[in-house]
C-alpha cells in the first residue's frame, strides 16, 4: 500500500498554484514578517538578559545601554541564524509558513545546510537581490547564484 | 423505442435471430462460446429444479392424507428395521448410521478448520496484493478534493485565523501575478535589440 504520498489538504482555489515559483509580493511580505519576528526575538532577548541582571543584582540594576551598531549587528546575526535553522530544517521560515512558501534546492527538496547558510548570509547582506524575482523567471539573485527556488507550498510538513 | 427486426444487423453485431436466418436448419451448429454453453446448462438446471419443486408440491398435496395414515403404520416398522431386537446393539443399522454421522461431523469440523487456516493464510496476502495495486493516496486525494475536506475542517473548527491566512496568501499570489503582468508589459514596450542591430565596437 502506498503510504509515502501525502494527502494534500489545500483549499481548492490554491491547488493550481502549488509548486509554482513565488513572486515579489508574497516573498516581500514573508520577509517583512520574518524581520518582525527577529526584531521581537531580539527585544525579548534584551528584556530577558536585563531580567537576569535584575535578579542577580537588583540594587544596582540599570537597563543596559543599547547602542545602534551592536544592536544592528546582533539583529543581523540572529536573522542569519534564524534563516539558516529554518531553511535547513523545514525549508520555510515563519513568514514563509504564513504566506505558504517554501525554499527548495535544485532538485526540489529541502536545501542542504551549506546552501541554507550561504543563502541566509546572502539574503541578509544583499536583501535587494529579492527585487530580481520580479522578472519573468521569478528568481532572486540568491536563487540564481545558489540554484534554489521559492515555491508556493501550502502543505504542512517538510519536503522529502 | 426502436423496433428490432429479426435478422437485422446493427453496429454492435447481430440482433435477434439473425444467426438462425443465416444458417440453414440442417447445417452443423456454429462453434459456441463456452459461456453460452454454461449459461444454457445453468438455465436447464434452474428449469429442472423449478419443475421438480412444482411436481413435488403437487404430489405432496395429493398424498398428504395418505402420508398421515401410512406414517402411523410405517413408523414402528422403521424402528424395527433400525433397531432389530434380535441383534446386538453394535450390529444394528441405527448404530452404524450414528457412527457414520459422527464421522461425517468430525470430517466437516476438520474441513472447516482447514478452510479457516487456509483463509487465514490467503486473505492477508491477497488483501496486501489488492491494496498494493490500489492508489489509496490518490483515491483519498480525489475524495478530499471532491468533498473539499479543507473547507469542512475550516467550517467545523470555525478558525477565523485560517480564513485570514488563506485570504492573505491568495492576495499575495494575485499581487505576484499583477507584478508579473506589469513587468511583462514593460518588456514588450522595450524589446531587446536584435543582435544584428547592436553597434559594433571598434
Amino acid at each position: 500500500m502506498r503510504t509515502d504520498v501525502p494527502v494534500w489538504v489545500v483549499p481548492r482555489e490554491g491547488l493550481q498554484y502549488q509548486g509554482r515559483r513565488a513572486g515579489l509580493v508574497t516573498r516581500s511580505i514573508a520577509g517583512v514578517i520574518d524581520g518582525v519576528v527577529v526584531v521581537v526575538a531580539v527585544l525579548a532577548g534584551y528584556v530577558g538578559v536585563n531580567g537576569l541582571r535584575f535578579l542577580v543584582r537588583p540594587r544596582t540594576f540599570q537597563f543596559s545601554e543599547a547602542s545602534p551598531l551592536p544592536s544592528v549587528a546582533i539583529f543581523l546575526l540572529v536573522l542569519v541564524g534564524y534563516f539558516f535553522v529554518a531553511w535547513s530544517i523545514t525549508g520555510r521560515t515563519y513568514g514563509c509558513h504564513l504566506m505558504g512558501l517554501r525554499v527548495v534546492g535544485r532538485r526540489g527538496g529541502r536545501p542542504g545546510p551549506l546552501v541554507a547558510l550561504l543563502r541566509a548570509l546572502f539574503c541578509v547582506v544583499f536583501p535587494l537581490g529579492l527585487l530580481w524575482c520580479a522578472g519573468g523567471r521569478q528568481h532572486s539573485v540568491q536563487d540564481v547564484v545558489l540554484r534554489t527556488s521559492v515555491i508556493y507550498d501550502w502543505r504542512p510538513g517538510s519536503p522529502r | 423505442m426502436d423496433e428490432v427486426v429479426p435478422g437485422a444487423e446493427t453496429e454492435h453485431g447481430h440482433v435477434g435471430t439473425s444467426e438462425q436466418s443465416e444458417n440453414p436448419p440442417d447445417a452443423p451448429p456454429a462453434s459456441q462460446d463456452p459461456s453460452v454453453v454454461l449459461d444454457a446448462a445453468v438455465g436447464a438446471a434452474a428449469l429442472a429444479a423449478a419443475a421438480a419443486q412444482l411436481v413435488g408440491r403437487r404430489v405432496g398435496q395429493a398424498v398428504s392424507p395418505v402420508r398421515r395414515r401410512v406414517g402411523g403404520v410405517l413408523s414402528p416398522v422403521a424402528v424395527v428395521i433400525l433397531r432389530p431386537p434380535m441383534l446386538a446393539e453394535r450390529y444394528q443399522a441405527a448404530t452404524w448410521l450414528e457412527g457414520l454421522a459422527r464421522r461425517g461431523g468430525q470430517g466437516r469440523a476438520e474441513l472447516a478448520r482447514q478452510l479457516s487456516v487456509a483463509l487465514d493464510r490467503m486473505v492477508p496476502a491477497v488483501a496486501d496484493e489488492v491494496l498494493a495495486r490500489i492508489d489509496m493516496a490518490g483515491l483519498a486525494e480525489g475524495v478530499i478534493a471532491e468533498v473539499d475536506l479543507a473547507e469542512m475542517i475550516r467550517q467545523s473548527t470555525g478558525s477565523v485565523a485560517s480564513d485570514t491566512v488563506r485570504g492573505v496568501r491568495m492576495q499575495g499570489i494575485s499581487g505576484d501575478e499583477a507584478v508579473g503582468r506589469v513587468v511583462a508589459r514593460l518588456r514588450l514596450r522595450r524589446p531587446r535589440a536584435e543582435p544584428e542591430m547592436t553597434p559594433q565596437q571598434p
